[in-house]
């Protein structure tokens, strides 16, 4: 079972590679996403088995993510099926500044789409150390002509940026793996399945363990965007088309935030959580810092939501280095919520670039009259993402406060907040804006809004308010267990 | 042996001062196809059976052979010769790589107070290696540049693997998935003719000039 949840979007991808018709393309993507995410939801009810000598096993951790991950796809396929069938490709376009691009053929888009949901499900299944790293590598591979999908210069420079920034940031986390296979070289365990390394983590070289940690946690940290490696994240989120930033957004950066998050389950069975954590909640705090600073002179409102993104993952990581288990309830949920809310808002700022033809707020005027639907939903994500009551963050947010206060990090907790605030009343002012504004010359044409690419942004966004309603007894059970045994 | 090891390891922080020094382009690339070969040398050194002679001659060829030529080969297309206006400059960047390399030293004292002296002198080697590469990356504005960087870099991670005496094997894989993504570079160059990378305010002066504005 877990073999075919990795290799029906792969197989589905090379399928879609050969073939010529984009009707038949666009048949096989949705195909492959509706099966992956049937797969995914059936791994809750049969448990499936451990292959390739227990190096794939789908825990607990893996399984919620997997669900995650697997149901943003699918959500992002309905909304890439309505775009791609009208966008004409091979047709050449001028963008603002003059420069004649024309979008990369489907068949290497669509096919590199279904791999990366692949390489995807492959990082939430590995349990081998090295397994992860190379299926995290592997997403950056799969997700580089995606991010490149406007043949434009800025898009060529984002991408470049991208692939350049992540391969340090992965050659610095093959360094943390060298120093995790040396720290467990006498410990007992000859596999480094992080089921034995847990079990042994005991007899591990602690001094040589934590150095390992800093060089995962700035490696994966790269792919999070935590704070001083965050570059990358506003360019590559803003040039890509919008469904690929909701995927990048809402499921790449969980991958990535799973291997730290593994990582630091081993340093909690090595007993070194304290002084990891406290490098994880020194990263946190200053990510939310950065973001909100840069979001003062943001005119982009797709890096604004970039720049959020970089919020949401400093807050969770700091929840997860707090070592408490209710701040690792908290941290999972605040994930789930967030991906949920930015992968919709993401899909209702495609809509409303589609409109406006421009990502520049102060060129948006009148949002709530050209596009009535979209507007609403808009209006309500950004609500949602910036913790206001109904929505799912305001309830992990505040449980995260609960924990920093139990653990009497006052100052985490102000700086936390002042960050908050600033980033609350920033984006407000700059959505505000956007609706308010008046341009007398195209009040009057109102944009017809396709129903395909309503649908998804509504539900993900249904689903964030839902969570902040009711919390599900079944759904915090199972965090619960998950928090309880950390990690596995 | 160790004696062997400590050469090579010597000879490849030397050319970490060459990589350094040199404006012109393909010298750094013969100088970076020349520590792809000493490197490879490391493998048979170790070779115990036919698994380590095979390994030999792979890295060999992609070490020595395939990213030479291919990053030559990006090198004529871009049309560049040399590094014109690194952010730090070139006798800056020596003493700054003295300055990494007494870093280094400290680094791996630090790390490996209870390990032999002959550890200690490659742990401090092959992190010298490695902040190289992450030096050159970040002070070049080329994009092949960075590329040699990043590949300086990979050379630092296979030496640290080595000096660790991690199974040979488990290094060879993982390393391979890393080649993967310098050629994912090298290809990205060749293909869109990527020649200089700027911050994003100068974003045309990415493509060639023959690129720009054809209307």
């Amino acid at each position: 079972m877990i073999i075919l949840i990795i290799l029906i979007p792969i197989l589905g991808g090379i399928f879609s590679f050969f073939t010529r018709k984009n009707n038949v393309r666009l048949l096989i993507l949705s195909i492959c996403s509706l099966l992956h995410l049937v797969l995914s939801i059936l791994t809750f009810f049969y448990n499936p088995e451990s292959c390739l000598n227990g190096m794939l096993i789908l825990d607990k951790v893996g399984k919620l993510f997997l669900l995650l991950m697997s149901f943003l796809f699918f959500m992002s396929t309905i909304y890439a099926i309505s775009y791609l069938s009208n966008t004409s490709f091979n047709e050449k376009t001028r963008d603002n500044d003059g420069f004649i691009f024309d979008d990369s053929p489907q068949n290497i888009f669509i096919s590199m789409l279904l791999i990366f949901c692949g390489t995807m499900s492959l990082v939430c299944v590995s349990n081998h150390v090295g397994f992860l790293w190379i299926s995290i590598e592997a997403t950056t591979f799969a997700s580089a002509p995606l991010v490149y999908f406007y043949h434009t210069r800025s898009s060529l420079e984002a991408t470049w940026k991208y692939v350049m920034i992540c391969s340090v940031g992965i050659g610095l986390s093959l360094i943390g793996n060298l120093f995790l296979m040396l720290a467990f070289k006498n410990s007992g365990t000859n596999e480094l399945t992080f089921t034995s390394i847990s079990h042994y983590a005991l007899n591990a070289n602690k001094m040589i363990l934590f150095t390992a940690f800093i060089f995962f946690v700035i490696g994966y940290g790269t792919k999070v965007g935590l704070a001083p490696m965050h570059t990358w994240l506003p360019s590559a989120h803003a040039e890509a088309p919008s469904f690929i930033s909701s995927l990048l957004s809402g499921a790449l950066l969980n991958c990535a935030f799973l291997g730290i998050l593994r990582i630091q389950s081993i340093c909690f069975h090595a007993g070194i959580s304290e002084k990891t954590g406290k490098i994880m909640i020194f990263l946190g705090t200053f990510s939310v810092l950065t973001a909100a600073l840069s979001m003062f002179s943001q005119n982009d409102y797709k890096k604004m939501l970039a720049f959020s993104s970089v919020e949401h993952m400093g807050i969770a990581i700091i929840a997860a280095g707090l070592g408490q288990k209710a701040a690792i309830t908290a941290s999972i949920l605040h994930i789930i919520n967030h991906s949920l809310t930015k992968a919709s808002l993401f899909l209702s700022s495609g809509n409303i670039l589609s409109c406006y033809r421009t990502k520049n707020i102060n060129d948006v005027h009148s949002l709530n009259k050209k596009l009535p639907i979209s507007s609403l939903l808009w209006l309500g994500g950004i609500f949602a993402i910036c913790g206001l009551p109904p929505s799912g963050l305001f309830v992990t947010e505040l449980m995260i406060f609960k924990e920093i206060f139990v653990t009497r990090k006052f100052f985490v907790a102000i700086l936390l907040s002042l960050g908050l605030v600033i980033l609350f009343g920033s984006m407000i002012f700059k959505v505000i804006e956007m609706y308010f504004s008046h341009d007398e010359k195209n009040e009057e044409i109102i944009y017809r809004e396709k129903f395909l690419k309503i649908v998804p942004s509504f539900l993900l966004l249904l689903f964030t308010f839902i969570l902040g309603f009711t919390l599900p007894g079944k759904l915090m059970d199972y965090i619960n267990q998950i928090s309880n045994n950390f990690g596995l | 042996m160790n004696n062997w090891f400590i050469l090579i390891f010597t000879i490849i922080s030397i050319m970490n001062f060459l990589l350094l020094a040199s404006s012109r382009i393909s010298g750094c690339i013969n100088i970076l196809a020349l520590q792809g070969g000493i490197i490879s040398l490391i493998s048979i050194l170790n070779a115990t059976n036919l698994w380590g002679i095979l390994t030999f001659v792979f890295i060999f060829s992609i070490k020595a052979l395939i990213f030479p030529l291919t990053l030559k080969h990006a090198l004529r297309l871009t049309n560049t010769r040399r590094e014109i206006e690194p952010i730090i400059g070139f006798s800056t960047s020596c003493i700054f790589g003295v300055l990494i390399l007494v870093f280094s030293y400290w680094l791996s004292n630090k790390i490996s107070y209870h390990f032999g002296d002959v550890l200690k002198l490659k742990l401090t080697f092959s992190i010298f290696t490695i902040f190289t590469g992450l030096f050159i990356i970040i002070s070049r504005t080329k994009a092949i540049t960075q590329v040699i960087g990043y590949i300086i870099f990979e050379n630092g991670i296979y030496l640290l693997g080595n000096t660790f005496l991690i199974k040979e094997n488990i290094i060879v894989e993982l390393g391979i998935v890393l080649d993967l993504l310098v050629f994912v570079l090298i290809s990205g160059i060749v293909i869109f003719r990527i020649n200089k990378t700027f911050d994003h305010i100068n974003a045309s002066l990415l493509m060639k000039d023959d690129q720009k504005g054809v209307s």
